[in-house]
Order: structure tokens, then C-alpha cells, then sequence
């Protein structure tokens, strides 16, 4: 599961390097916001990568590499609430 | 002769407009919006919100069934009519906080299938009992990859900051979203906040951060540097995640009890008098079988659910309470009941509202239903509120052609303690006067005396 997430990650920042997304908008969504989000996104994404290795680095000195299904686990939830 | 008019609230996005032919609902697709249309369709995004009942259902029909408004139209779609539209800023804080639940669900499920919502409006949330349910079925377009979530400040100032008024300084939003059709501005509510929100991560980031770069980031540089960002997808999804779970524990804030709430354990006439009411609204209620009943005062719903046990198929209650609608709310969830409390001011209800006083209906273009309740209310608006008697009478008969309205005299514990501090200025205020305010609109079908200390509801019938 941990691979699957390090490639989501991965696909996501690739798709937002090589990609330009314009769209139509009938609604301004307002500058303060669109910094705001890109702010978050950096911090999500952050966060993301830091749990991925924090999970290696457990897996490594456990010996038990078991213990990423429970990211797996966080990550399956996420995708049901939503 | 068929009847076409255009909802005068659909006109933000030319994607397309809502019509009412009849008592039908029909909406027009334009042909820019077809590609989204069928790739959005195609996702089967739709069906299954459609499915699990949060979006209205839609069909295509013929473009001649809207004759020349469908011209230009690619397509026309049917909708099933919401039987009563209201406001986000008639909405207790329980209502707001499920339709916020209910936008973010959608586009939750909506990015999975590669698509996202136009924008955030709370007016394209509505209920139909205390059930939330999206109902512009054009408000969803193709998501590409590292596109901004579009609708987040519109969400923040229709949903999350409203919630955090109410939340974090116990003041309601209903005035203020009345008085700002777009809701309350990340600015605006920044400066109101406590200090202490600030140690809320999200009420940091979201609303004190967001009023900061909106403030700083206006020049022509920053626009253009805005626009070259990008909001990976996961990035996306953790936003409306966390969201999600921030709005599920906000809760109104806990030092704002209010009179009315306790309303039910502390009133002035006993259980048996309260079971008669009961018996009497049941009565009428399986006689005349109303679609849409209105209960005006309707404190926490009492008099509605019996109504609705006993043949109405719909109650929509009004009161001004904000504890008594929250309960109200919560009981309707609980109990599954098609009811739905509304913030009413009768002194000041709804006015006519937005781009050219059209766009948001007033309470009186709302109100015409099957039957209407006004019990332990004529009291409150007639003497509390100084409304003249005859005006108060003939704004609830106008709501529908029969009802029940109680009498409450001035012996009464209750209209005592209104005349308590004041002087009793209500010489006409008597049973004689009620009576005939009342038949100079409508016929008595019956009516019982309801309490000890002369209480009297009457069950009348204009038609």
C-alpha cells in the first residue's frame, strides 16, 4: 500500500508540473483562496511523503513490513468517506 | 394555454436555465455545456448520486415542450419539482451543517469519477423534510488534473463561515447571510473571531490565512502568479477530507440555551391540555389531508409531527427560536418525519431579495399551502410584537384555505407574563374580536376550548 501511495504521490506532482489545467469557471474563485490552496496542497503532500518513509523507517527497524497496511488501512477510509 | 416563466435566480451560469412550464420544472443545456454534460453522464456520477437521493432527479424531454425558450438549447431536462424552496438563511445551524456535509460528499464522490462542481452555492442545496438534496444537476464539469477546487472560497463564505459564527461566538448567521445574499467573507468573519479560534488549524488556515492572502494578494502579479499554481489531486481530496471531518464536530456554541427550548418541560398548560391540542391538529389533519402544511410558532415541531402522523404529507414549521428550530431539526432527522423548521421573524419575514429583487422569493410568494397552524402564536404577534389583530389573522389565512388557530386569552398565565412589565394597551384583544376577525375571511368549522384558562383553538375554511 505504501508503494500505491508513493505513486499517487508522485503521479500528482507530475501531473501538476507537466499539466496546464485551464478551465472554465463562471465563478471567480478568488486570489486569496487559490493561494490558500496551494499552500495546503504543499503541506498535504509534505505530510504524505513524511508518513510514507516514517512507515519505511518503522518497517525497517521492526522488521515488519506489515506495518504499512495500516496506512493502507487510513488510506481505504479516506476513499469510503468520500 | 401552457405558462412559461424563467426562474428569476438562474442566470450566474449561461451553461444553462431553469424554466417552470406549468407546475413543471424544465431546464435548458446550452451547447457549451454539452461536452461536460456528456462526459459528467457518462461517469455514472449521476445515477448514483441520483440513487442514493442526493441529487434531484432529472429526465430529457423534448426541446418543443418548452416551445421558444428551448431555442439554442441542446438539450432540455425535467425535474421533479422541490415542494417547498428555502434559504440558507432561514436554515437552522443543523440544516446548514448537513447541506455543507452533503456538498462536500458530492464532491468527494465527484472527483473519483473525474469531475468537479462549477462552484459552492448553498442555494443549490435543498430539503425536502430534513433531508438534504443538490439540485442543479448543471453545476458538474470534467475535472482536470491540478485544477483549483473553484467552488472553495464561495464553500468557506456560504457554509464554513456561517458555521463558525454560530460556533465560536454563539451569534447566528441568519441576519447577516440576509443581508449578504453571498454569505460571510473570510474578511469579515476574521475580524469577529475570538482569539482563541486562531489555535483551530483550520479556522487559521481557512479563514485568518485565506482573509490575508484575499487582502495582500490583489495586484496584477499576484493574479498571474495564482493562476500558474496548481492543486494536485491528492492535495484536492485531503482538503475535503479534512473539511469534512472539521464541519462533522462543529457545533453550535454551548452557552446559548435559549427560552424556547425549554419551551416544551416549562409551559403553562399541563400534559392533558397539550394531548387535546394533539387530538385536534390530528383531527383536522386526517380530515383535510394537506400536501403542504405550514406551522407557524412552531416551536420544536410538536403539533407538525402529529399533523404528519395523522395525513399531512409534508409540515414546514416557522418559528424564531434558534434552540426550539435546532431541536426541531433533530427531531425531524431522528424521527424521519417530512418536516422542516425555518427561522421566522413574523414581523419580518423573508423580503423579496438580490439581483433585481428577484432572485430569492419573499416568505408571502412562498407560503401558498393546503392548510396552516398558528397555535400559542396570535398571542406573541398581537401583544408581544404590537401587530394588529385583524392584519396578524388575515396573514395566516392567506396562507392556505383552511386551518386551525388558537385563541389564547388574557387571563392566560402566558399572556400575563407578556403584559407583566408594560402597560395593557389591548383593549379589542378578546375572544368577540378574534371571532370576528376570523369570519370576516372564513367559515368556523369547530372549535373546543383547549385549556383551563380559556384557551380556544378554531378550525376554519375559507374556501
Amino acid at each position: 500500500m505504501a508503494r500505491v501511495l508513493a505513486v499517487r504521490v508522485f503521479l500528482s506532482l507530475l501531473g501538476c508540473t507537466v499539466m496546464a489545467a485551464p478551465s472554465y469557471a463562471y465563478l471567480d474563485p478568488g486570489t486569496g483562496s487559490i493561494i490558500l490552496q496551494s499552500i495546503l496542497a504543499g503541506i498535504a503532500v509534505a505530510m504524505g511523503v513524511l508518513r510514507l518513509y516514517w512507515y519505511r523507517l518503522k518497517a525497517f527497524f521492526s522488521g515488519k513490513p506489515t506495518e504499512s497496511d495500516g496506512q493502507g488501512a487510513k488510506d481505504a477510509e479516506i476513499q469510503k468517506d468520500s | 394555454m401552457t405558462d412559461v416563466s424563467v426562474e428569476a435566480g438562474s442566470f450566474r451560469d449561461p451553461r444553462g436555465r431553469i424554466y417552470y412550464v406549468d407546475s413543471r420544472v424544465l431546464r435548458t443545456v446550452m451547447p457549451m455545456a454539452v461536452a461536460d454534460f456528456d462526459y459528467v453522464r457518462s461517469s455514472g456520477l449521476i445515477e448514483a448520486l441520483h440513487s442514493d437521493g442526493k441529487l434531484v432527479g432529472e429526465s430529457l424531454v423534448d426541446n418543443t415542450e418548452l416551445g421558444a425558450c428551448a431555442n439554442g438549447a441542446a438539450y432540455v431536462l425535467e425535474h421533479p419539482r422541490i415542494p417547498f424552496i428555502s434559504y440558507p438563511y432561514e436554515w437552522p445551524f443543523s440544516a446548514l451543517k448537513s447541506a455543507a456535509l452533503l456538498h462536500l460528499d458530492i464532491q468527494q464522490s465527484a472527483l473519483q469519477k473525474g469531475v468537479t462542481l462549477t462552484d459552492a452555492s448553498a442555494y443549490n442545496v435543498q430539503f425536502v423534510g430534513s433531508r438534504p438534496i443538490f439540485i442543479d444537476s448543471l453545476a458538474f464539469r470534467r475535472y482536470n488534473d491540478g485544477e483549483f477546487w473553484v467552488g472553495h472560497r464561495q464553500f468557506c463564505e456560504q457554509f464554513v463561515n456561517p458555521l463558525l459564527l454560530r460556533a465560536y461566538t454563539g451569534v447566528a448567521h441568519n441576519a447577516w447571510f440576509r443581508g449578504r445574499l453571498e454569505g460571510i467573507s473570510a474578511e469579515d468573519l476574521s475580524r469577529v473571531l475570538p482569539w482563541r479560534s486562531r489555535l483551530s488549524w483550520n479556522v487559521l488556515t481557512h479563514v485568518m490565512m485565506q482573509a490575508r492572502l484575499q487582502g495582500s494578494a490583489s495586484s496584477n502579479d499576484a493574479v498571474r502568479r495564482a493562476k500558474d499554481r496548481k492543486l494536485p489531486k491528492i492535495g484536492f481530496e485531503q482538503m475535503l477530507h479534512g473539511l469534512r471531518k472539521w464541519i462533522t464536530k462543529l457545533e453550535p456554541k454551548a452557552d446559548t440555551r435559549t427560552v424556547w427550548q425549554d419551551y416544551a418541560g416549562d409551559n403553562s398548560y399541563a400534559d392533558a391540555e397539550a394531548e387535546q391540542k394533539r387530538a385536534f391538529v390530528a383531527e383536522f389533519s386526517s380530515t383535510v389531508k394537506p400536501a403542504l402544511l405550514f406551522d407557524v410558532g412552531c416551536n420544536t415541531g410538536d403539533y407538525s409531527l402529529a399533523a404528519l402522523e395523522n395525513g399531512a404529507a409534508m409540515a414546514i414549521g416557522f418559528d424564531f427560536d434558534q434552540g426550539a428550530l435546532e431541536l426541531g431539526f433533530q427531531r425531524a432527522v431522528s424521527s424521519r418525519a417530512n418536516f422542516l423548521p425555518l427561522l421566522l421573524d413574523a414581523a419580518n419575514p423573508s423580503p423579496d431579495l438580490g439581483w433585481r429583487q428577484a432572485e430569492r422569493l419573499g416568505l408571502q410568494r412562498r407560503t401558498q399551502g393546503d392548510a396552516v397552524i398558528g397555535l400559542a402564536l396570535i398571542h406573541h404577534l398581537a401583544i408581544a410584537k404590537n401587530l394588529p389583530l385583524q392584519g396578524v389573522i388575515d396573514w395566516l389565512i392567506d396562507m392556505a384555505p383552511q386551518g386551525v388557530l388558537e385563541f389564547v386569552p388574557k387571563q392566560d398565565p402566558m399572556v400575563q407574563r407578556l403584559l407583566q412589565l408594560r402597560e395593557d394597551l389591548f383593549v379589542d384583544y378578546n375572544e368577540q374580536t378574534f371571532v370576528d376577525c376570523l369570519q370576516a375571511r372564513a367559515r368556523i368549522v369547530k372549535s373546543i376550548v383547549a385549556s383551563a384558562s380559556g384557551r380556544i383553538l378554531y378550525w376554519f375554511d375559507r374556501a
